[in-house]
């Protein structure tokens, strides 16, 4: 309301003073960090403008793409080398365990990062709007977005800056993208968590049946989860009239990896193919450099996501599979064979998920041994599967509300998948169910990167 | 956007009137084999068990039944406290339920606690004004938060409500008149002894008073009141620590006057036997078994 009573002009003042105030109270030690990198990587772009001369265009293009990328390392990797350094002393020293200090990586600097990295690049390219230092900032420090994305385009936002008028429509939509974001947060991912966590952290002491099941329910969980704050994220830019491009489009529904990777985090994949395939060659170069592209690009995305061999690996596995797939990105309609591609694809992409969620490459690999060696059926292996749900004989009500759920959503996608009309039932339905089902608490799994 | 506002207030009074009949009548989705629910259709019961999960593991329903007089049930909360209990027996009492003889579970760890609601299922059991009554004693020495409240009155026992024909028939079969029929095994000894569990201060007034409105009740409406301890496991019975589980159980016996008291005599059950164990305090199939042949041996002694 105070928003809107605003004059339009001050509008992109009062988001970035929302902005501001939003990240001082999740991270306040580290919003100078962010000031300063908004502010060094705006007096940048400001001279790739002014500058000419392609050698000083590429010049200042690398200096600001290293300063944002040593900044992202130095938070985000030092942990890896810290505890590669303390292992060497600890291996020197054989007795007493060195305790060196890890640190804590700022709020959304991963997202925010490649935001400034799309700007400086576009810039050099000159494909950017012209913006002042406010717009700027308020594009790198959008507070819907700055947690975990979208990695929205500078373009893209910046354009909408000028126009913050009221629309109904949009707040409408603003609205139903919030219902539906907490839907899958709170009421699906989060009642996941708690089973997908007991039974990932102790696998070995559930029968193989319980780590099937977690695997499946923890690929659910991530989507319902990161899809969530994705459509939370671009709700509550629609309520303050800034609308963005989805960044899930029915992941699970794709019928091949590409596609998988089209309709997935697609902010990301996009940043990744205009800011890393593309420079390194893309399709340029021949069929055999093209794969080794695909696979340098998913490699860079496994690293983005975590320094330890899972991710590589989770990484690798991605690449290789984009890179030797010869299906065609299509979007066919519901029939025998395209659910079987789904169902190959779905379950494809939730064994890579293993490597992801676990915290080591050895145990990834122990729980999918565990999980094909000591496969067995039988009447205590269903009922030590289901308990850990409650822990006592709820957890069959339990099981079944979240099939009942996990159905709803998937009825309510497919018709969405197939452009039938977002009748406001299904809101008013999932907005009851938030009330009834809901559980608040706990984070969002794609802050931590 | 007036159609939105409107399907949200719509939503929104929907969401008032469910809240209302869950809490008003959702009891009629409870199990007619556990809770109170059967307890309130029968109104008679000879023989009343009323406790914790320690009675619903540690007593053998088929044991009680065939060796006393009477009906025989056994009502269980997890957790359950002195300070419940005694709102309870009240509300079966108000509700017009007729109890011949009651057994109170003697389990001092949860006496020395502040009362606390440890199980939701007891708001699924009752009736509105009993769940309001619950929070207004509780509020007067505890702080609730909104969460708690959503959580007792909105979002406790939905799976449960609304899978009622399917979770209702599921858990008829593990029980019978409120007695565990499930088998559950015991511990070696080895992993028993390794396990560790800590002291208490002192008990807990709220629930000594609970203690004492449970006797007040029984001696107001002839009921047969008897104080039951379960057996516990060697670690906790020969515990000499301060604050130990055998200190605390002296506190509550000072309390009820050492009078109606069916205490464990270990020389009859060997509570060094991890099998008969699950963990501490809960029997396993076989140890439950043992255990409620001495116990009704003891009851028809007494009485």
């Amino acid at each position: 309301m105070v928003y809107y009573l605003l004059p339009v002009k001050f509008r992109p003042s009062f988001l970035l003073l929302a902005s501001m105030a939003f990240y001082y109270l999740i991270d306040a030690k580290f919003l100078i960090l962010l000031l300063l990198e908004i502010l060094i990587s705006y007096f940048i772009a400001k001279q790739l403008k002014k500058h000419q001369s392609t050698k000083d265009k590429k010049l200042l293009l690398w200096l600001g793409v290293l300063i944002v990328l040593v900044t992202l390392a130095y938070f985000k990797y030092q942990n890896f080398f810290i505890l590669g350094l303390q292992n060497l002393i600890d291996s020197f020293r054989l007795s007493t365990s060195t305790n060196i200090e890890q640190l804590l990586m700022p709020i959304g600097i991963s997202y925010y990062s490649f935001k400034i990295i799309s700007y400086l690049v576009d810039t050099y390219r000159d494909k950017t709007v012209n913006c002042s230092l406010l717009e700027y900032a308020l594009y790198v420090s959008f507070f819907p977005q700055i947690i975990s994305g979208p990695i929205v385009r500078a373009d893209n936002l910046i354009r909408q800056f000028n126009n913050l008028i009221y629309r109904e429509s949009l707040f409408i939509n603003g609205i139903s993208n919030i219902i539906i974001g907490l839907f899958k947060k709170i009421v699906i991912a989060d009642r996941m968590a708690p089973y997908v966590n007991t039974i990932f952290t102790s696998y070995m002491s559930y029968p193989s049946l319980a780590s099937i099941l977690a695997v499946i329910l923890y690929s659910i969980q991530l989507y319902c989860d990161f899809s969530g704050y994705s459509l939370i994220a671009i709700g509550i830019g629609q309520l303050f009239g800034i609308d963005s491009f989805k960044n899930f489009n029915f992941p699970y529904f794709s019928t091949n990896i590409k596609e998988f990777w089209a309709r997935w985090h697609i902010s990301l994949s996009s940043w990744l193919k205009d800011y890393v395939y593309i420079p390194l060659g893309g399709n340029r170069n021949g069929k055999l450099r093209k794969k080794i592209n695909i696979i340098i690009t998913f490699l860079i995305s496994g690293i983005w996501h975590g320094t330890t061999l899972n991710f590589v690996i989770w990484g690798l596995i991605h690449g290789i599979w984009n890179a030797f797939s010869r299906a065609k990105r299509s979007v066919g309609s519901f029939n025998f064979k395209s659910i079987l591609a789904m169902i190959v694809t779905f379950f494809g992409v939730t064994i890579s998920w293993i490597f992801f969620r676990m915290e080591s490459f050895s145990k990834a690999c122990d729980m999918i041994i565990h999980m094909l060696k000591d496969f067995t059926i039988s009447y205590s292996a269903i009922i030590n599967t289901l308990l850990p749900f409650t822990g006592d004989n709820s957890s069959i009500s339990y099981l079944l509300v979240l099939f009942v759920l996990v159905i709803f959503l998937l009825i309510y996608e497919s018709r969405q998948f197939h452009g039938k009309g977002n009748s406001l039932l299904w809101i008013d339905v999932m907005l009851l169910c938030i009330l009834f089902f809901g559980s608040v608490g706990s984070n969002f799994l794609y802050g931590q990167f | 956007m007036k159609r939105l506002v409107k399907h949200i207030v719509i939503t929104l009074m929907c969401f008032v009137l469910l809240v209302l009949l869950k809490n008003q009548f959702g009891y009629v989705t409870s199990g007619n084999t556990y809770g109170m629910k059967p307890l309130i259709q029968n109104k008679k019961v000879d023989n009343l068990f009323l406790g914790s999960s320690i009675f619903r593991q540690g007593l053998d329903v088929d044991v009680l039944q065939q060796n006393l007089r009477g009906s025989t049930y056994i009502l269980t909360y997890n957790g359950n406290q002195p300070y419940f209990m005694a709102e309870e027996l009240e509300y079966l009492i108000q509700q017009g339920v007729e109890i011949e003889r009651l057994f109170v579970d003697m389990y001092v760890y949860t006496t020395a606690a502040t009362p606390w609601i440890s199980d939701t299922k007891l708001f699924l059991d009752s009736d509105l004004p009993f769940k309001l009554e619950i929070v207004d004693k509780l509020s007067q020495f505890k702080d609730f938060s909104i969460n708690d409240f959503y959580e007792m009155f909105i979002t406790s026992n939905m799976e449960h409500i609304s899978t009622f024909p399917i979770s209702s028939m599921v858990a008829s079969t593990q029980f019978k008149d409120g007695g565990n029929l499930l088998v559950t095994k015991g511990k070696t000894s080895e992993v028993l002894d390794n396990d560790d569990f800590g002291t208490r201060e002192k008990l807990n007034d709220y629930q000594i008073e609970g203690v004492h409105k449970i006797i007040k009740l029984c001696q107001k409406n002839k009921i047969e009141l008897y104080f039951v301890e379960l057996p516990k496991y060697v670690k906790m019975v020969e515990d000499r620590r301060e604050g130990c589980y055998q200190d605390l159980v002296q506190l509550y016996l000072e309390e009820i006057d050492n009078s109606n008291v069916l205490l464990v005599d270990y020389n009859d059950f060997d509570y060094s036997n991890g099998e008969y164990f699950q963990d501490h305090f809960h029997l396993s199939s076989e140890g439950k078994k043992v255990y409620s042949q001495i116990l009704v041996n003891q009851i028809n002694l007494f009485r």
